[in-house]
């Protein structure tokens, strides 16, 4: 090794802005879970069983035209949540959890970078991994629908893909929150990959055991909420027992509660705790 | 040195505390630019001081200038002029030299197209050879200090926070250490070098802080520091040993004398004498003993520490 006799030399470009330092860390967040062999394992088999089968059935089948009915039913479905579920287990494991077993933290905010930047750095790399898997393939679905249907109403076909890329961009930042929530109180990435992946299911478990008492219970289960909301979006009629302000209420605190405890944990992170 | 000109940070009655207790209380203190060692023991309050310098921490009152910002108003402009090496491990061991640094460099605010160069010019200048491809998980001790100070500097910061640059690194690393420091120096940066090892902080250093219970102890040219300030003087002595019983007497008569030891058949006494050497000529002549050398006693950057810190409260300004 040895020292090499070069001088240090002064650096005099100029700096990028914020909002591209952020999007730095998504890319490289996105990068690196592109090259995991799990995620595209999983990614692989889910494109297959969730998207490959009713791309080519609705294109082949014949139809008017893209109805939301269609694309309602296939944003809701469980094994697109399951796919889903899993795929943000995994690509959300390491992405604070990795930083909190490293101690890297002081590396980003000892630099111009808030909690909150940071936290958007991570979420948009997540976001980049599940939107190839949730939004990517809804809206090829659907331009696959509109360019073979038989009818001629294309506008309001359009406004069905308009509703698609609504949906599809739910169905993505739907679980990051949970997961980044559970990824920042472990560093163990096994621990917050499979603690992630519990915690639907035990939330599935609770809101389909007391459904039975009351249908609002139902609400608990993200696969359940993620349908009545896809439902929502497309203008389908959600159950009659099932309260709509409460469902909204549920839907938020799925996004705020784990994005606070985020903050808490990484704001005890910055001053050394 | 350059404690003459203007401060790069200036820190005004500044207190912080954790709960209870009490972390930085009242504590003012103006940071010239050079390589400053910032120097208390645990727990005195470097890091508090680090952290609030770097806006971390919200101070209860005061407030600290960097370079004419507001520490708290203006973190963000603050952090892109400084560069830190944390103490520990912090390294994201997945991730190869080259990848962390560029990374670092572009989170700082490099363009991509600068960044990839910039790194490889970092990691040669710590002297990083082949081994930046590999993960950093395969590293030893002084290879990860020198990923840590190339993470640091990638961005050319204008000041430089090292937090035990020499942390368990070899002799060999620990010189080499010091010596990137005192190169990264010649660009004319403020850095600010907190360690345990004042040995290398007394080789590179100018001017020293001490801290002490989260209060100033001192802060000075590390010279005038050094060169005490009682007028300690060292006396070198040979003669016979009647000679020398009665130099000794005479002196502690004369002056205070503060130590007195025999090395090999020299004598090496310590007095306090603020005037003039030609007493202490006459007394030699008199007693019949050689002088061999007079000197001012200077300490060593422990002796001093040590003073400082155990002495509590001195002001050096």
């Amino acid at each position: 090794m040895g020292i090499d006799p070069i001088r240090y030399k002064p650096w005099e470009g100029k700096r990028t802005s914020l909002r591209e330092r952020i999007f730095i860390m998504s890319r490289t967040l996105f990068m690196k879970k592109m090259k995991s062999k799990g995620i595209i394992i999983l990614m692989v088999l889910g494109y297959l069983g969730v998207w490959a089968f009713p791309i080519i059935l609705y294109s082949l089948m014949p139809h008017e035209e893209l109805d939301g009915a269609t694309m309602s039913s296939q944003m809701g479905s469980g094994t697109l949540f399951i796919f889903t579920a899993l795929l943000t287990s995994l690509a959300c494991s390491d992405a604070i959890s990795e930083d909190l077993r490293s101690n890297s933290f002081v590396l980003y905010f000892s630099r111009a970078m808030k909690k909150e930047n940071y936290l958007a750095g991570k979420m948009g790399g997540i976001f980049m991994v599940l939107a190839l898997f949730c939004l990517l393939p809804a809206m090829i679905m659907a331009v696959a629908i509109l360019g073979t249907q038989s009818g001629n109403d294309y506008l309001s076909g359009i406004g069905v893909l308009g509703l698609t890329a609504l949906s599809g961009f739910v169905c993505t930042i739907f679980l990051i929150p949970l997961a980044l929530m559970m990824s920042s109180l472990t560093n163990r990435k096994s621990f917050a990959a499979v603690g992630t992946f519990m915690v639907f299911i035990i939330l599935t478990i609770i809101g389909n055991l007391f459904s039975e008492f009351d249908r609002n219970w139902r609400l608990l289960d993200p696969s359940s909420l993620l349908a009545y909301f896809n439902d929502w979006i497309y203008g389908q009629d959600i159950p009659f027992d099932v309260s709509g302000g409460l469902a909204a209420a549920v839907f938020s605190a799925f996004l705020i509660i784990p994005l606070a405890i985020i903050y808490l944990r990484l704001h005890l992170k910055e001053v050394g705790k | 040195m350059s404690s003459e000109s203007k401060p790069t940070i200036i820190s005004h009655n500044i207190s912080v505390s954790y709960g209870p207790v009490t972390a930085l209380s009242d504590f003012s203190v103006k940071v010239p630019s050079g390589i400053i060692g910032l120097l208390g023991p645990n727990g005195a309050g470097k890091s508090t001081f680090i952290k609030s310098v770097l806006g971390l921490l919200v101070p209860d009152s005061g407030r600290i200038e960097i370079m004419g910002h507001d520490s708290q108003s203006e973190s963000l402009v603050v952090r892109d002029m400084i560069g830190y090496m944390p103490e520990h491990d912090c390294l994201m061991d997945t991730f190869t030299a080259v990848e962390l640094v560029s990374y670092m460099g572009q989170i700082s605010g490099l363009q991509r197209s600068d960044a990839i160069p910039r790194c490889h010019e970092m990691l040669d200048f710590v002297g990083l050879g082949e081994e930046r491809y590999r993960p950093i998980s395969s590293y030893s001790t002084g290879m990860k200090q020198r990923v840590k100070l190339a993470q640091a500097i990638v961005h050319d910061p204008k000041i430089l926070f090292l937090d035990e640059p020499t942390n368990g690194m070899d002799p060999q690393g620990r010189e080499d250490m010091l010596s990137l420091i005192s190169k990264i120096r010649e660009s004319d940066k403020t850095i600010l070098v907190s360690t345990h090892i004042l040995d290398d902080l007394e080789k590179v250093s100018d001017h020293a802080i001490v801290i002490g219970e989260g209060r100033l102890i001192t802060q000075g040219n590390l010279e005038k520091l050094l060169a005490g300030s009682e007028s300690l003087r060292v006396l070198k002595v040979r003669g016979k040993t009647t000679s020398m019983e009665g130099f000794i007497k005479s002196l502690r008569g004369a002056f205070e004398v503060r130590s007195v030891l025999e090395e090999g058949g020299q004598w090496k006494i310590v007095i306090i004498n603020p005037g003039d050497s030609s007493p202490i000529f006459r007394l030699c002549g008199e007693s019949q003993v050689q002088l061999r050398a007079y000197y001012p006693e200077k300490l060593s950057l422990e002796d001093f520490f040590i003073g400082a810190v155990g002495g509590g409260g001195k002001d050096g300004n």
